[in-house]
């Protein structure tokens, strides 16, 4: 059914005097006339919404985005941890992953089956500096989901049976980790940087095998507490709704005396500028990337360094990607990003691209980073390009409550200023082109580079050898071929 | 569409109603034949423009598979009044930008702020009506490859990647609009030409054949006002004319084995189903969330935790326009093989149409995840856009969500038996990726 009655049709049946068309007076284009870009309309005002931010008595802090505009609420307890300092890598991951497999007199099923009836999520996820528990829910169902939540963060179960059906899942994550360039790459990279630290050492079919629940019910209690977590709301509730809620099943989790979470170490970066090569023989495609050490999130120059980094590789419209998809046609695409961990930033500007152009694509790139230091610096009119993205993007962060989130999460966890939401739009237009030239050419050391390529040694070995750094061939777990 | 506009004066006028996820809209159409359909939602000062051709890798024909997405690709590449890159003058004010090409139709969309809704506008209407003047052979070369290079990097890169359009080849005979993969092949990719570029334009990119949304802040009258400048004087063109299509249907099982360089054996089944929105559609939605979705569930019970064959396994209704697929994907344990699997799947599949049928609570606990679905489509303008472009395209009415939840709510244990036993007992592929090292003595 095609169904179509125009409005003005709707209004011509109403008892009114006859409706002139409001339309009639406006011009149409002709698509066979050249035209000039269109004005903006007039400027909305526009005032970001707030965050609230509660405590419970055993002092966790609870920051609230309140958004009625579905019925929908999502709840995180965030935690700090270092995963990078477990003895067998992988623990701290594992153990969250595991949480809701058991819970107090709960099975994995009735848990799953629980959440299922309910249309709720209870996920989580750890990385090495992070892990979180969250929840999903209609708002009808809030108090029953944070309900399982609690038992689920509180009195987890670990079951042995549960255990061994997720250890298959890890043992054939690496497998595939294994085969996959992409997975590759960064697997090969982390242990680059890091060695053995940090999540260095990659995971390892073996490292499942010497976990046990007894080492994840261990690393629960030592390093889950309510001391490193924050609770994060976002959706249809209010702060005096859920905080009240969230009291009555979190606020008398008390305290133990959690290990702290280790400082990073610093990563350890090749005396010089260095190739590794991980062989891929017939890959369809190379994945090309080159890593430096940056500053972090902290340093008084990151919204210079960021500006800097999104002129040369941060967008579509950006450097690398015009050069290398737009112009040469190497890649479906090329970019380059700061990972800023609450320890060491690295920034990485990657790229899979066709083997037979492996050689130009490292040639390209490395022209890029070589001319955005020299011959062709960054430019007024590309900052002013980038201020206009941020700011006239802006309001697009608020759509949803998870951007405002996000950043309450990033203050705690990185310890950045309590007025950095307020201040960031300040902190990115002040931004002049000298100071992004210069916390670049700070930042970014030329001489140690990491390059890494994983791809089809037989094809691209003598263009590897004629780019003129040393070439370091390494197995897909990082570690030199031959030693 | 009167219900609606009354909804908007009146209110919801029950309880239950109230509950209900509704996305208000205004649909009306251009003399040239383009959907106008306009949602307002001021909860922030953004605008998502999106722009639906009704045209897919369905519309392909013999020997250019794969066009209709490079032919996405050459939409961002400049039109008569916008030179050089689509992305420069929007990424400037904060857009999100993309296209995206699937069997079924392209689309392309903007994510904007809110005074820059003329921009947008002035952008889509540019390359909907002036694209062919600022198209040449250099930036068809040049996309050409960036296509192929993002084949390499999507499907033949990563290990199983090609698994799908071997699936897809071997349910739906050549010549059906599905035996292909939007990504189309090297070959073919090689062969287009300009001729096919301006062909395809106008035939399939005419305003009769497209539908535009804005979702988010603006009004009305601007917008409408905007449209009709922007769009209005784009003529419009024959009506694209679409292939017949026998339903695709197999006469016997068909077993493909192949061996990789992969990790583990993996198995995709496939049978033919009721297509997007026909009667069993959302039945088998509901039969794949309790035979596959959550710890409990048929399969994963089975499979996983008893037998310990698979070490996971998913089951999906995907819906299409001319069919859909019934496809149960399952990576086999280690130490047990596919052919394993696929037997104990169709022990389970039995039983569930014999002595085992589905049961109430698991019907209901089913449809509750799909009755929640519609509501984290409400929570952005893009997902209510989107949501409103699909429902035009499918059902010719932007307002379906009501039946389309309607027909959530009709279904039942009963219903989820007859359809599992009309689609599951039919003939179906199976295809089987191995490690080399798994290949039996001898070959096959």
């Amino acid at each position: 059914m095609r169904a179509i009655v125009p409005l003005t049709l709707l209004l011509a049946a109403c008892p009114k005097p006859a409706e002139v068309d409001p339309l009639a007076d406006v011009q149409v284009h002709d698509p066979a006339v050249k035209r000039d870009f269109p004005e903006p309309l007039p400027e909305t005002p526009f005032e970001a919404p707030k965050v609230e931010t509660r405590k419970l008595s055993n002092g966790m802090q609870v920051v609230i985005a309140s958004n009625n505009e579905v019925p929908l609420v999502r709840v995180e307890m965030a935690f700090k941890v270092a995963g990078f300092a477990d003895e067998v890598p992988g623990t701290a991951r594992v153990t969250f992953d595991m949480l809701n497999e058991g819970a107090g007199d709960l099975s994995a099923e009735q848990i799953s089956g629980k959440l299922k009836a309910m249309a709720s999520t209870l996920s989580t996820r750890a990385g090495v500096t992070s892990g979180s528990v969250q929840i999903s829910t209609l708002k009808r169902n809030l108090a029953a989901t944070l309900d399982l939540m609690e038992t689920v963060v509180e009195e987890p179960t670990f079951p042995a049976e549960e255990w061994e059906l997720r250890k298959v899942q890890y043992i054939a994550g690496v497998k595939q980790a294994k085969a996959d360039p992409n997975s590759i790459a960064s697997r090969v990279r982390s242990h680059v940087i890091y060695g053995d630290a940090y999540g260095g050492e990659v995971e390892q079919e073996a490292h499942f095998e010497a976990m046990s629940p007894d080492t994840m019910k261990t690393w629960w209690k030592t390093y889950a507490g309510p001391e490193n977590a924050i609770l994060l709301v976002g959706g249809d509730v209010t702060a005096d709704e859920i905080v009240p809620m969230l009291e009555e099943r979190f606020g008398s989790w008390k305290p133990e005396g959690i290990q702290s979470p280790e400082a990073a170490p610093e990563p350890k970066w090749p005396d010089a500028s260095t190739l590794y090569l991980v062989d891929k023989p017939g890959a369809a495609q190379s994945v090309v990337s080159v890593v430096n050490e940056v500053g972090t999130r902290t340093d008084p120059d990151w919204f210079q360094w960021d500006m800097g980094m999104d002129v040369l590789g941060g967008l579509f419209v950006s450097r690398m990607n015009m050069n290398l998809r737009e112009d040469k046609a190497y890649t479906y695409g090329a970019r380059c990003r700061t990972s800023a961990l609450d320890g060491p930033g690295i920034a990485v500007c990657s790229a899979s691209v066709k083997t037979a152009v492996t050689g130009p694509s490292l040639v390209e790139i490395r022209k890029e980073l070589t001319e955005i230091r020299g011959e062709r610096p960054i430019t007024d009119d590309e900052i002013a390009y980038m201020k206009s993205t941020t700011v006239n993007g802006y309001p697009r962060r608020f759509e949803t409550p998870s951007t405002m989130l996000g950043e309450q999460e990033a203050i705690w966890r990185y310890g950045l200023p309590a007025d950095w939401p307020a201040t960031y739009l300040d902190n990115v237009t002040a931004v002049t082109r000298d100071q992004a030239q210069a916390a670049f050419e700070k930042h970014w050391d030329p001489n140690a580079e990491v390059w890494i390529v994983v791809g089809d040694k037989s094809v691209i070995g003598d263009d590897l050898e004629a780019f003129g750094l040393p070439v370091v061939e390494l197995d897909v777990d990082g570690n030199p071929i031959g030693e | 569409m009167l219900p609606l506009l009354t909804a908007l004066v009146l209110g919801p006028t029950s309880a239950s109603a109230q509950e209900d996820p509704e996305i208000p809209f205004e649909k009306y159409e251009l003399d040239n034949g383009l959907d106008v359909i306009l949602a307002q939602d001021t909860s922030t000062p953004i605008v998502y423009v999106s722009v639906w051709y009704h045209v897919g890798s369905k519309d392909e024909t013999e020997g250019l598979t794969g066009f209709a997405h490079l032919f996405e690709h050459l939409m961002f590449q400049g039109s008569l009044s916008v030179e050089g890159e689509y992305f420069e003058p929007l990424q400037k004010v904060g857009a999100s930008i993309n296209g995206t090409t699937s069997f079924d139709r392209t689309n392309y969309f903007e994510g904007v702020p809110a005074r820059h809704l003329p921009l947008a506008l002035f952008m889509e209407s540019d390359r909907m009506g002036s694209l062919l003047p600022a198209l040449d052979q250099a930036k068809l070369d040049e996309q050409r490859d960036v296509v192929k290079n993002e084949r390499r990097q999507r499907y033949e890169n990563p290990p199983y990647g090609e698994a799908y359009k071997d699936m897809m080849a071997a349910l739906y005979p050549e010549g059906h609009p599905y035996h292909h993969v939007p990504i189309g092949s090297h070959e073919d990719l090689t062969a287009a030409s300009l001729d096919d570029v301006k062909t395809f334009f106008s035939t399939w990119y005419v305003p009769n054949n497209a539908s535009l949304v804005i979702s988010g802040d603006f009004d009305p009258m601007v917008a409408k006002r905007l449209v009709k400048e922007n769009f209005g004087g784009i003529p419009r063109g024959p009506d694209p004319v679409r292939r017949e299509v026998q339903t695709a249907s197999l006469s016997a099982d068909k077993v493909i084995r192949q061996y990789d360089e992969v990790p583990e054996q993996r198995v995709w089944m496939a049978w033919h189903s009721p297509s997007f929105y026909a009667p069993g559609d959302a039945d088998l939605d509901i039969l794949s969330s309790l035979l596959s979705d959550g710890k409990e569930s048929r399969l994963y019970q089975r499979l996983v935790k008893e037998k310990k064959l698979a070490r996971s396994i998913n089951a999906s209704q995907q819906s299409g326009l001319y069919g859909s697929r019934y496809v149960i994907q399952a990576s086999a344990a280690p130490g047990h093989s596919t052919d394993e699997v696929v037997a104990e799947v169709m022990a389970v599949l039995e039983e569930l149409q014999a002595d085992a049928a589905p049961t109430t609570a698991e019907v209901e606990s089913a449809r509750a995840g799909f009755e929640r679905h519609f509501f984290e489509n409400l929570q952005t303008i893009q997902g209510k856009g989107e949501t409103l472009q699909s429902y035009n395209m499918f059902q010719g009415d932007p307002g379906y969500m009501k039946n389309d939840l309607a027909r959530y709510r009709a279904v039942s244990p009963d219903t989820v038996k007859t359809w599992a036993g009309k689609v599951l007992s039919t003939p179906h592929v199976e295809l089987h990726i191995w490690p080399e090292a798994d290949k039996p003595e001898g070959g096959e």
